[in-house]
């Protein structure tokens, strides 16, 4: 009974004939120790050579697959795989991985009026991307982005966008991304515009933005920075909760994101006027000399003091010497290098320890140069 | 078992009153096998390649074998019915085996059958538009230990999502590493479940589930309407014979309706209770209801059907002496908040694990066979 071949109860052609299949010693191997019948069913349907890769959809649908009661489709599949342990366990997953990226694909291109892209349920879609969640998001970049090619053709996303499932997908996108395409995309939801096909929150598109293949521009971290704290101030009247959700982004940056964490608590402090160092602003704009010389450029011809417009010349032409304009030259002399800038960069916020910005006392000074760089740099993203 | 019990209530197995019941006259005494038979009665024409597939499944292994011996067994499937399934089959047993044959009917068919009075007739309680007079008192109070599946998870964080948003002035700001997780094995809401204290905390949480049960049946209309999906069908027991067991906590209300394909799971439950007027339609479950799973047991069909299925009695409940609780169908509801009485989920360090199949079968066939050959039902 259990060697019957099980395909699927309704009869109708192969949708999807897969181009992948289990070899013989990983399906015997596996057979012998495949003790229930959803194991074998499912171990056959991976050994047949001209399986119906679609019926995949189907089992999430419940539809083909012998389920206890309240039991999960995904997670009944999973459960069917051989342990990890298993060494033919790879393979076999691998597979199976591969036939439900060309089942995904299937709906993906199917452009028919009666099509699943329009029909399947909410609940089936859940099921759909847990179990390719549950086998690696890396096996189904390619299925991903036909579904989501799809979507932008159709200018919305199968399931409601409000949903879990608008989530799920999204979540599929940032992993899938191939290029930085979408970075106007990611940047615009932190700014909190809706997106017809991506579903996210500030914090998942922030993940959007920086899952990109390649390095985002200062800039445009920057950019998001600002936009991250006008909507947390928008969104949160108590200080304390800004405060946390500020710590969060930090937190999800260093455990996500470490290439960017730097950078993005440097930006985060910047923006409150809290850097503490030169060497700290300078260290977020390694990668971006051509964004810092711009910064030091406007800071030379701003109002701020003489000492710091000296400053931000000599950084200016440490940067660009080629292209430093002979107004700047005239103040850059080795006696004021010398006495003004110091080898270690430091601000010299000790000498101001204990002023008050802003007519209320603070902890701790904020150097009136930095919170100008601040300034500067939004305005220069901003335009 | 309580000796003398079943001489004290002579009434209880043709008694329509369910005061007359007395769980402890079932006694283990008599054996007799239904080979040969399928619903309990003789094999016609219409049924005979099931009879072919039953014959192999009984001698393939245990699990095949207990699918086998409930349809065997099960004389609480009506004749109309037993054609309509012998229908079903013939059309698809060329292609699959009868294990799938009878999962898809029971997915695809159970949720719009079991509240027909042409086909489930005798098994039907409650159905307002269709019986003249509820065959069980509408006011009867139900429980049922339900499972988060993973759409009701997802409801749920749903509505944990909408809640926070709310809280951020309408703005969907989102959070850290935690919300980062959810997609990946639901840790977010399951940490949210894990943080709820109860009972304190059971009223925000019966809030936010009943939002997402609503999200769930809302969420199914797309699949209902192109027959791909049916409606849910839900499982319940009355609270008056769960009652004792109430405080001895999730691993028992297990045992004791039968959900032993769950007890080597780590997954959150909830319990419910609702009266049987807010069913909609409510029947006693059949095999062709429960499916292809090893955990049911058929119950004798000349049972007054309002006492229900009754359940197989797994684990440590089984060796504590506990009896058949009924079991009845219904299609998925709207919730209240206070139907939402408990969450659990059981311990990671709980002895629980798979309880012996063989063992809880073997047990509940003699006390099957003991109802059928008491003579009480004659």
């Amino acid at each position: 009974m259990n060697d019957l071949p099980s395909l699927s109860a309704l009869p109708e052609l192969a949708r999807c004939p897969s181009q992948y299949a289990i070899d013989e010693h990983a399906f015997n191997t596996a057979m012998r120790t495949a003790t229930e019948p959803r194991q074998r069913e499912l171990l056959q349907w991976l050994y047949s050579s001209n399986a119906d890769s679609y019926k995949i959809i189907r089992w999430m649908q419940g539809i083909g697959l012998a389920l206890y009661r309240q039991e999960d489709p995904a997670l009944a599949l999973i459960s069917a795989l051989p342990s990890d342990d298993s060494l033919c366990e790879p393979a076999i997953r691998e597979v199976l991985a591969k036939r439900i990226g060309e089942a995904v694909i299937c709906v993906a291109n199917d452009e028919s009026n009666n099509s699943d892209w329009n029909r399947l349920a909410e609940d089936t879609w859940i099921q759909l991307f847990v179990l390719m969640r549950r086998l690696g998001v890396s096996n189904f970049k390619t299925a991903v982005m036909q579904l989501f090619q799809r979507c932008e053709r159709e200018g919305r996303t199968p399931f409601d966008l409000v949903s879990e499932a608008s989530r799920y997908f999204t979540r599929f996108v940032m992993d899938a991304q191939p290029n930085n395409e979408l970075e106007k995309r990611w940047i615009a939801m932190i700014k909190g515009s809706d997106d017809a096909v991506l579903k996210a929150s500030l914090f998942d598109a922030f993940c959007g933005l920086l899952s990109m293949p390649r390095e985002v521009s200062i800039l445009g971290v920057n950019e998001c920075i600002v936009a991250f704290k006008t909507r947390i101030r928008a969104a949160f009247d108590d200080e304390s909760v800004r405060s946390a959700k500020q710590c969060e982004l930090q937190q999800l940056v260093d455990e996500k994101f470490p290439q960017y964490a730097d950078r993005i608590r440097t930006l985060l402090l910047a923006e409150d006027g809290d850097i503490g160092t030169l060497s700290d602003f300078e260290q977020v704009y390694r990668g971006d000399q051509a964004a810092l010389a711009q910064i030091y450029l406007q800071e030379v011809s701003s109002d701020a003091d003489k000492p710091q417009q000296l400053r931000a010349k000599v950084r200016y032409m440490e940067l660009c010497p080629q292209t430093l304009p002979s107004s700047v030259v005239e103040f850059v002399t080795d006696e004021n290098r010398r006495g003004l800038v110091p080898g270690d960069h430091k601000c010299p916020r000790e000498s101001r320890r204990g002023q008050s910005t802003r007519g209320l006392p603070r902890k701790k000074v904020k150097p009136e140069t930095l919170r100008s760089y601040g300034k500067q740099l939004r305005a220069t993203t901003k335009g | 078992l309580r000796a003398g019990a079943f001489d004290n209530c002579p009434t209880y197995l043709v008694c329509e009153n369910l005061e007359c019941y007395d769980p402890a006259v079932n006694r283990i005494t008599a054996t007799g096998a239904t080979m040969g038979k399928i619903f309990d009665r003789d094999v016609d024409n219409r049924l005979q390649v099931v009879d072919k597939h039953l014959q192999e499944m009984e001698s393939a292994n245990p699990l095949l074998s207990a699918i086998a011996e409930n349809m065997r067994l099960d004389s609480r499937v009506s004749e109309p019915r037993s054609a309509k399934f012998a229908e079903f089959a013939a059309a698809s047993l060329s292609a699959t085996n009868l294990k799938n044959v009878l999962n898809e009917y029971s997915s695809q068919k159970a949720w719009e059958e079991f509240r027909c009075p042409v086909l489930n007739q005798r098994n039907l309680l409650f159905a307002p538009q269709v019986l003249d007079e509820p065959k069980i008192a509408e006011d009867t109070v139900l429980v049922s230990v339900q499972k988060l599946f993973l759409l009701l998870l997802s409801k749920l964080s749903e509505a944990l999502r909408q809640r926070e948003i709310g809280m951020a002035s309408g703005d969907d700001i989102g959070s850290g590493p935690q919300t980062i997780q959810f997609d990946e094995d639901n840790s977010y809401v399951n940490n949210w479940l894990n943080n709820l204290e109860l009972p304190q905390d059971l009223p925000e949480f019966a809030n936010l589930i009943t939002q997402a049960y609503q999200r769930v049946i809302d969420s199914m209309m797309p699949d209902r309407a192109n027959g791909a999906q049916p409606e849910r069908i839900c499982w319940a027991g009355r609270r008056d014979e769960f009652e004792p067991h109430r405080e001895f906590g999730l691993r028992r209300w297990m045992e004791i309706f039968g959900l032993g394909h769950q007890l080597d799971k780590r997954e959150w439950f909830i319990l419910l209770e609702y009266p049987v007027i807010n069913t909609g339609a409510f029947a006693r479950p059949t095999v062709l209801d429960a499916g292809p799973t090893e955990w049911h047991f058929p119950t004798p069909g000349e049972l007054p059907p309002k006492l229900g299925g009754r359940t197989m009695i797994l684990g440590d409940a089984m060796l504590a002496g506990v009896l058949p609780l009924g079991e009845f169908v219904h299609k998925a509801r709207r919730l209240e908040i206070e139907n939402v009485k408990w969450l659990s989920r059981l311990p990671d360090d709980t002895n629980s694990g798979r309880v012996n199949l063989d063992k809880a079968r073997a047990h509940h066939r003699d006390w099957f066979r003991e109802v059928k050959n008491s003579g009480a039902l004659k």
